[in-house]
């Protein structure tokens, strides 16, 4: 095993216990062996040449022995929804058909969010036709009231300018009219005039993700998918999370929309996995997208 | 055969579990547990139904052995190394004596403590070896150390 440093997400109170046992950073697992191939050891799954140093090695290792014999006690969880949706997108991709979810009942909860989300997606299936989907009409604020009958079907998102687009290189007063028109038509919901003066800021601001983010947005919003995936791609190829998630999120909507499915999928996959702001959202949709009637 | 929806929604989550003690990872799990059944829905003509599951779980534990062969080729200079390394025989740390004597903590809390404590591991990778949720291994983790300074403290006593 290579030694080793702190971990990055330790905590003050960890700090203060790894002193209070006398631990040193990078000065423990020498000589010792990783804890998977200690925990597959006993699977019968390892080449022989591997099986043998493990062997040795925890007939004299302590420490190693008894993490082996924990490891192999302990049940791993089932499946998470984000690793499900993966394997499912993996075989909808590969195979060409989408696969059903399972139902999951083992615990109450999830059972219950299982079961809201199975609604969802039957009520959802009730309008739906094969193909592109149907044509983005009527943009509105995320409701207060009942939930949106698809969760593929865009949201405005909150306008979230930081004021540093304004001091980049490149801005001038005509830059900064032209942003401020841009932004009081996406308040009044006048997508179009909105993603003219953002394709105008984003000219005049090449390296500005949030400009390429609101046009790309705006062009979707104003029905307009196939305009807004450039604008998107390059917001995200861009920006650092969140935005850069947001930019996949309003992306894998944009294909959706262009009947780009399988490219839908590989974007939903993305953010269903990576654990950031969209990705319960993109599970979600994920799921939709793959429970339609081919 | 049954439909090819349903012996997936009856297997997956069984079938999973198995890929990720025979690998330890819960990534890697995930991968060879698509192949699994994408072998399925390629081969479902040819297969009688009465060979399931025990074939999707021969399927995964073929692909965990390629994978360790193709870990054990990448990590053949290692382990040459390591056989001739001498070994430790006793636990160095005290947080270790105090592991082996703390008949309060499971083998989950112990593995965490381990984990995190002397192989420096971050949460989510304990959360990929454990097969664990990072929100359950923070958890066993604060238990953990709880126990341990309850124990220490006594022990100064």
């Amino acid at each position: 095993m290579t030694v080793r440093s702190w971990p990055s997400d330790f905590e003050a109170d960890e700090r203060q216990f790894v002193g209070e046992v006398g631990l040193e950073a990078g000065s423990s697992v020498e000589g010792c062996l990783p804890p998977a191939v200690l925990r597959a050891a006993e699977s019968g799954v390892l080449p022989d040449l591997v099986r043998g140093v493990v062997a040795a090695h925890v007939a004299v290792c302590s420490r190693c022995r008894a993490l082996r014999d924990d490891l192999t006690s302990l049940e791993p969880e089932g499946l998470a929804p984000a690793e499900e949706a993966r394997i499912r997108a993996r075989l909808a991709v590969a195979s060409g058909s989408p696969v059903r979810a399972r139902r999951v009942m083992w615990r109450p909860a999830l059972a219950l969010a299982a079961s809201a989300m199975l609604a969802f997606v039957w009520f959802a299936r009730d309008g739906w036709r094969e193909g592109p989907l149907p044509p983005v009409t009527a943009p509105r604020r995320a409701p207060a009231g009942p939930a949106r009958t698809s969760v593929l079907q865009p949201i405005k998102p909150a306008l979230q300018l930081p004021a540093s687009v304004l001091l980049r290189r490149g801005s001038s007063s005509e830059t900064a009219d032209r942003l401020a028109r841009a932004l009081a038509a996406w308040r009044r919901d006048g997508y179009q005039d909105a993603a003219r003066d953002f394709e105008q800021v984003a000219r005049a601001l090449p390296s500005e993700p949030h400009a390429h983010f609101y046009l790309g947005v705006a062009r979707l919003l104003a029905g307009d998918a196939a305009g807004a995936i450039v604008p998107l791609t390059r917001a995200r190829r861009l920006a650092s999370p969140p935005l850069a998630d947001e930019a996949t999120w309003y992306l894998a909507l944009a294909r959706a929309h262009t009947g780009q499915i399988d490219a839908a999928i590989r974007e939903l996959t993305r953010l269903c996995g990576n654990g950031g702001s969209r990705s319960a959202e993109g599970c979600v949709a994920l799921q939709e997208l793959m429970t339609r009637s081919p | 055969m049954k439909g090819f929806d349903q012996l997936y929604r009856r297997h997956v989550d069984a079938l999973f579990r198995f890929a990720v003690r025979q690998v330890g990872r819960r990534d890697i799990a995930e991968e060879i547990t698509s192949e699994a059944f994408l072998a399925l829905h390629r081969n479902q003509d040819r297969i009688d139904e009465a060979q399931l599951p025990a074939w999707l779980y021969t399927v995964v534990r073929n692909r965990a052995v390629d994978y360790w062969r193709r870990q054990a080729a990448e990590q053949r200079a290692l382990l040459e190394y390591e056989q001739g390394r001498p070994t430790m025989t006793e636990p160095r740390s005290l947080l270790e004596h105090s592991l082996s004597r703390n008949k309060a903590l499971k083998p989950v809390h112990r593995v965490c403590l381990i984990l995190r404590y002397v192989y420096g591991m971050e949460r989510g990778e304990i959360a990929q070896e454990t097969g664990l949720s990072e929100v359950q291994v923070k958890g066993h983790l604060q238990y953990g150390r709880r126990l341990l300074r309850s124990q220490l403290a006594g022990a100064r006593r």
